[in-house]
């Protein structure tokens, strides 16, 4: 089954939609995300993408594992 | 282009010549582009100034209102939004906003300055990039303010509203930039440094505050800006110079505009109440025991028994600086996050009686600091809460000799 990642959305909203996507990106290296209350404060504010750029983590590769878990990405 | 930017007087001049264009019959889609470029940056209340201002130089109120029309097209038919609030941050002395124009400076020491003398540094080896290096890090360490200041002041409202984590990890992050930039400047102060360390060492330390002003500019100021009260921009803006400010020093002091402009956010304003305080060797009226404290040749702070800290000094040079938005608080959140652990190692020994007090001895610039944490205790024993004294002992230890009263 594919799931919808838009890239657009706020890490919030992606996660109510799909709570695993907080395991991928804790993968991928944004170790913050799972400090308690981080998806509902700051997560409200940041994308995907702007978390790509803080953190330097190249977007291809996020969409690669995000693709190699199933999702279907969306820009 | 100045003038365009910033001169009332000239706006003021375009906005009347507007007024007469429409009286003397010109339709509001040619006069819409002007009156555009001219309301572009500006607040909605200089506009109802200007406005203002025209009555009073004896403009009938009729050809005024004739603007209503302009002001409508211009918002897309509310004439409401014309007067909407401005955005907070872009009102000079906001917090949000001071904390901005900083970034913009930091980034400028970042862009313009280390990056190109390291650049020059890696190619030519020379002891003159080395300094000119020095010299950038010595300015780019007055981000230590930036970073108090969002710590100190910004952070504890956050905690508030229970946004705990964001702010735990930001404030670890601010300590890695601290470190990396003082270990920056020891390594550019030594001549055996290596080149290759050296270049990477503080080439990854720029790229970490250009980061962290990305974080802060994309999520920690619109979180903050949709989650805090105007009075409380308002005591974030009224502690800030306690702490200082980073390259840039706000002109003015930002006041909302729904708080008695004469009165600013002085909610510590109360009056000592009358009467006695009884202590166990003698009576003192609140204002002298106020005073008498101030006035001990040490700083102190009072944690109560549930953590939170109830009272500091408010001598004439604090050694560490506490505003006041710290009462109330968590002393855990007071601590960056790499040293909470020991702080409450502190508190928990001082509290089951293992301990009586815990004393450390930092140098600190010119000062040697001695920092003693007592625990407080009423006559049965029962833990009240802990007291931190410190103190600069290093004109004590100069101390030798005698100096009598007969020697004066």
């Amino acid at each position: 089954m594919s799931y919808i990642l838009d890239l657009s959305k706020s890490v919030y909203e992606i996660s109510k939609e799909h709570p695993d996507i907080i395991e991928i990106m804790k993968e991928l290296g944004f170790e913050s995300i799972t400090a308690p209350g981080m998806i509902n404060t700051a997560g409200r504010f940041m994308t995907i993408p702007k978390g790509a750029l803080i953190k330097n983590i190249s977007m291809d590769k996020i969409k690669e594992v995000f693709k190699s878990k199933g999702y279907e990405v969306k820009e | 282009m100045s003038e365009m930017i910033n001169n009332r007087e000239y706006r003021q001049k375009i906005l009347k010549e507007l007024i007469m264009e429409l009286h003397n019959g010109k339709g509001v889609d040619e006069v819409k582009p002007r009156f555009e470029k001219l309301i572009s940056g500006i607040s909605a209340k200089e506009i109802s100034e200007m406005e203002q201002a025209l009555i009073m130089d004896g403009m009938p109120v009729e050809q005024i209102q004739e603007l209503c029309d302009v002001h409508a097209a211009v918002f897309k038919g509310s004439i409401e939004e014309i007067h909407r609030p401005q955005k907070p941050e872009e009102a000079e002395g906001h917090p949000v906003n001071i904390f901005k124009l900083e970034n913009i400076e930091l980034d400028k020491i970042v862009k313009d300055r280390i990056k190109p003398h390291l650049e020059s540094y890696k190619n030519s080896g020379k002891d003159e990039d080395k300094n000119y290096l020095l010299e950038d890090l010595s300015l780019l360490w007055e981000i230590d303010k930036h970073y108090s200041r969002k710590e100190n002041l910004l952070f504890p409202f956050m905690e508030k509203y229970g946004i705990t984590a964001p702010p735990k990890v930001m404030w670890g992050v601010d300590d890695e930039i601290r470190d990396a930039i003082k270990e920056g400047r020891v390594l550019l102060s030594s001549d055996t440094s290596d080149k290759g360390t050296l270049v990477e060492k503080i080439d990854g330390m720029a790229d970490k505050v250009i980061e962290m002003i990305f974080k802060e500019e994309s999520i920690l100021f619109p979180m903050v800006l949709e989650t805090l009260s105007e009075d409380e921009w308002a005591k974030i803006a009224q502690e800030s110079d306690e702490i200082g400010y980073t390259i840039v020093k706000p002109k003015t002091r930002w006041i909302p505009e729904n708080i008695n402009k004469d009165d600013p956010a002085e909610d510590n304003v109360q009056p000592l109440n009358d009467g006695y305080i009884k202590f166990d060797a003698g009576l003192l009226t609140p204002e002298q025991a106020n005073a008498m404290l101030n006035t001990l040749p040490v700083d102190i702070t009072f944690v109560d028994k549930n953590g939170a800290v109830k009272y500091f000094t408010q001598g004439k040079e604090r050694i560490f600086s506490r505003p006041k938005t710290i009462i109330g608080r968590q002393v855990e959140n007071c601590h960056p996050p790499a040293s909470v652990h020991i702080v409450e190692k502190i508190v928990e020994d001082l509290k089951a009686g293992i301990k009586d007090n815990e004393d450390f001895w930092i140098k600190m610039g010119e000062k040697y600091v001695y920092i003693r944490y007592f625990a407080v205790r009423n006559e049965q024993g029962e833990f009240l809460g802990i007291m931190e004294v410190t103190q600069d002992i290093k004109p004590i230890q100069s101390i030798s000799g005698e100096k009598r009263l007969i020697s004066q």
